[in-house]
């Protein structure tokens, strides 16, 4: 091709591409930083952030990632998270993207507890202390040390059940109103409990012929009122039942399976 | 050599497909983000900058002929190979398998396409040449049956006469199933039947045209090296991008907090309640604290009296209380002056170490305050444990601190001064006795010389001697921060003598070494007026 044709060509093309862009529609948005930053976006944001889908920098904060003063610019007056038992340790925290990830797809709830990120940021906190060698500096160092050597020798670990960083948190700092056991298990979580699920699946339940259901099951409120010579007692046909002879009316499958009646609610 | 490295790039090039093709199977949301994937990328990124030296020795005529004596270009072009293979397997290897920016696709797909196209360039390039020059040797020997056999056919009419009918393209297609085959005629003078013509005819022409398909191949091929660079250039930019939008949107693995990061992530310093937070200048806010905490201090302190037998400064804890209780108390004021402070802003120094001191006294007072009636701040009514040490009860700044940490962290390991084990008191009767004015900055060495002056005069609770008994009885805080007046003993013992009254500090350098040393028990009851006895405190 002659140079003056190759000029022409290359005119034309852009004079044609010119036109193009003139034509198109909806042309703002190309002009919007969102469009091209969300070139970048790595999956979508779960349903309840979707609403800052175009709006990069609510989180990210240029250079430094999300920074969680970005969360609790929205999350800082939760009550129902920073008052309730479980949940109030998000306070101290100053931590959120460990356990919150996103960018996870739409229907992915952005939370996935990982007790271990929580000794990350524990341990960052009290190294984060101003004092060279302050207390909270020389704990976390003994503690990090602990860790590491457990985790290079398992037989030094109390539980086989969690790690040895699992194993440096408190239970009982979030969970203490599940227990169940009312304490009288004694605190150690860890002895039958895993992190993964409070199911312990070396747990048989005693067999249906047993009878001593009252070790571990407490009777509810009703059957410690009228209501239970009334209604219970008679419905199963068991009128002179006391409240800890569970067997005689109730069977292992489910409370509400009552022997001789079948499946029985009342309310 | 040539052979060796085609057989190992060949063998990296499927590994990268294989590579690239398990996100089939496999995918890793976290993994690109983390640190092992972090290491990948940069170690991959940086390895797929090294062909550009290629490139660039190349290219650039001066460069090339100034680098000849140390590196040969041979050397360079095994650099450009291994580093743009190995550099791309890093990478698929840091993607994790999740595809899922536009961005991130891109730049996956546009690292396949140049490592292939350099892959296609290199080697299969001169594939497609030796293959055409085989192709063509074999085309000549054909060329020549067939000029044999045009030559044999012109001296036997009837072989050409039977040749005829398939000269058709329907007649022809249809020839092998109506002839019997048989091989090709060695002998010149043996018999051509129509399907040995057929056959040749058919072969010349798939040889042609696998010619053809071959130059077609390299005519486009041709040009590849403008493509493998055009192509290269625009993974760079993406990759360019890339590293941009990770930086700009935040490394996950670069996570390095400093204590700046944790104080003002502090979910305090957002919460409403604190909406405050760092619109007045610290100064006026320490100011406050004083004015506020020195105006509850005097008018509550009252002089030495007597409880469980030792002498000591009491407070009225019952109007500390009511204030504790009541909205714009001189309490309420301290304790909101304290969030307003920013302890970095302290600058150091005895406008410091005042501060922290007045902050714990403050503090232990408080928790009294807050629980009173109580008996002592060790009282299970405050701390069940009964360690009011370690509850983090007082905000300073966006920070909760404990009386521990205030005293260890914020005092003691900053600066060393073992006074400061007496000027921090826990509220207790035997803590030194408190002077009925706060201590202040301008005179704090006079001050804090004083009051240890004063607990050391204190028979009941400071120093006590037997000189009959050589015995020595000093105060139990002596003996709990031990380490602070120097090594053993002799370190508290010189510390006694500096501050004791004169003709005990005079008998302790005569029989310094004959002595016995012995503690108070000390009593953590509140120094409250209200716990004084009446015959004491007439």
């Amino acid at each position: 091709m002659s140079r003056s044709g190759r000029y022409i060509s290359a005119s034309a093309a852009l004079g044609t591409a010119a036109v193009l862009w003139w034509l198109t529609p909806g042309k703002a948005v190309l002009f919007q930083a969102a469009t091209w930053q969300k070139m970048a976006q790595p999956g979508a944001l779960s349903s309840v952030h979707a609403h800052l889908e175009n709006r990069c920098a609510s989180c990210h904060t240029p250079a430094r990632g999300v920074r969680p003063e970005s969360c609790i610019a929205c999350h800082a007056g939760s009550e129902s998270l920073l008052q309730r038992g479980t949940t109030s340790f998000h306070a101290g925290i100053s931590s959120c993207t460990e356990c919150h990830p996103e960018h996870r797809g739409r229907h992915q709830h952005p939370t996935r507890m990982d007790h271990t990120a929580l000794t990350h940021i524990g341990l960052r906190q009290l190294r984060s202390h101003d004092v060279p060698d302050s207390e909270s500096r020389q704990l976390a160092r003994r503690l990090r040390e602990w860790i590491r050597r457990s985790a290079a020798d398992p037989e030094a670990v109390p539980h086989t059940r969690i790690t040895p960083g699992e194993f440096v948190l408190n239970c009982r700092r979030c969970h203490a109103s599940e227990d169940r056991h009312l304490g009288l298990f004694g605190s150690d979580c860890a002895e039958c409990h895993a992190t993964d699920r409070w199911r312990v699946p070396e747990f048989r339940h005693p067999p249906a012929s047993s009878t001593d259901c009252a070790q571990c099951h407490q009777a509810p409120p009703s059957h410690y009122m009228m209501h239970f010579r009334m209604i219970s007692a008679r419905v199963a046909g068991k009128p002179h039942a006391r409240v800890g002879q569970c067997h005689l009316c109730h069977r292992t499958t489910s409370w509400n399976d009552i022997r001789g009646t079948g499946w029985y609610k009342h309310h | 050599m040539k052979e060796r490295e085609r057989i190992i790039v060949t063998g990296l090039v499927v590994l990268l497909l294989v590579l690239w093709l398990g996100f089939v199977f496999h995918r890793s949301p976290d993994f690109a983000g983390s640190l092992t994937g972090g290491i990948l990328a940069v170690a991959g990124a940086l390895l797929m900058t090294i062909p550009l030296a290629y490139l660039f020795v190349k290219r650039i005529p001066g460069l090339r002929s100034r680098l000849k004596p140390y590196v040969s270009m041979r050397t360079l072009l095994s650099w450009h190979i291994y580093a743009g293979i190995l550099g791309p397997i890093l990478v698929i290897l840091h993607t994790g398998h999740k595809f899922e920016s536009p961005l991130g696709i891109a730049l996956t797909l546009m690292t396949l396409v140049v490592v292939f196209s350099g892959f296609a360039g290199r080697y299969l390039m001169s594939h497609f040449s030796s293959e055409i020059r085989e192709k063509k040797t074999l085309l000549k020997e054909l060329h020549a049956v067939r000029d044999r056999m045009i030559r044999h056919l012109a001296g036997h009419p009837h072989q050409a006469e039977a040749v005829r009918p398939f000269s058709g393209i329907l007649s022809r297609m249809a020839a092998g199933l109506i002839q019997e085959p048989r091989g090709m005629a060695a002998d010149i003078d043996a018999p051509v039947t129509p399907i040995m013509v057929v056959r040749l005819a058919e072969s010349i022409a798939d040889v042609e045209y696998a010619i053809e398909t071959h130059q077609t191949f390299r005519r486009w091929f041709g040009t590849w090296l403008k493509w493998h660079i055009a192509v290269s250039a625009l993974l760079y930019v993406l990759m360019i991008l890339h590293v941009w939008a990770a930086v700009h949107f935040g490394l996950r693995w670069f996570k390095a907090p400093t204590t700046d990061h944790f104080r003002s992530t502090d979910p305090l310093a957002a919460a409403p309640a604190d909406a405050s937070f760092g619109t007045e200048p610290h100064s006026t806010a320490v100011q406050d604290f004083h004015r506020a905490f020195g105006r509850l201090f005097e008018s509550t302190w009252r002089p030495p009296a007597r409880i469980n037998g030792i002498s000591t400064t009491v407070f009225n804890y019952a109007e500390w209380a009511r204030q504790a209780r009541k909205e714009q108390s001189d309490f309420q004021k301290a304790v909101a002056a304290l969030k307003r402070v920013q302890p970095g802003d302290l600058n150091g120094g005895d406008r410091e170490k005042i501060f922290w001191i007045n902050v714990y006294n403050f503090t232990a007072m408080k928790l009294a305050a807050e629980n009173y009636p109580v008996d002592s701040i060790t009282s299970r009514k405050i701390s069940l444990t009964g360690n009011p040490w370690s509850l983090k009860t007082v905000t300073v700044g966006n920070r909760s601190y404990s009386l521990r940490q205030i005293e260890t962290d914020m005092l003691l390991s900053r600066f060393n001064d073992p006074r400061i084990v007496f000027a921090v008191s826990c509220a207790a009767v035997s803590c030194p006795d408190r002077p009925s004015r706060l201590f202040t900055a301008d005179a704090a060495d006079s001050q804090l010389d004083s009051l240890v002056d004063t607990f050391f005069q204190n028979r009941s609770k400071g120093l006590r001697l037997d000189t009959n008994s050589r015995t020595l009885t000093v105060s139990w805080i002596l003996k709990a921060d031990r380490p602070l007046f120097g090594s053993g003993d002799d370190g508290v013992l010189q510390f006694i003598i500096r501050y004791a009254p004169p003709d005990i500090a005079a008998w302790l350098r005569r029989h310094g070494d004959d002595v016995r040393m012995t503690y108070f028990e000390h009593d953590w009851s509140l120094n409250d007026v209200a716990l004084t006895t009446d015959e004491a405190s007439e």
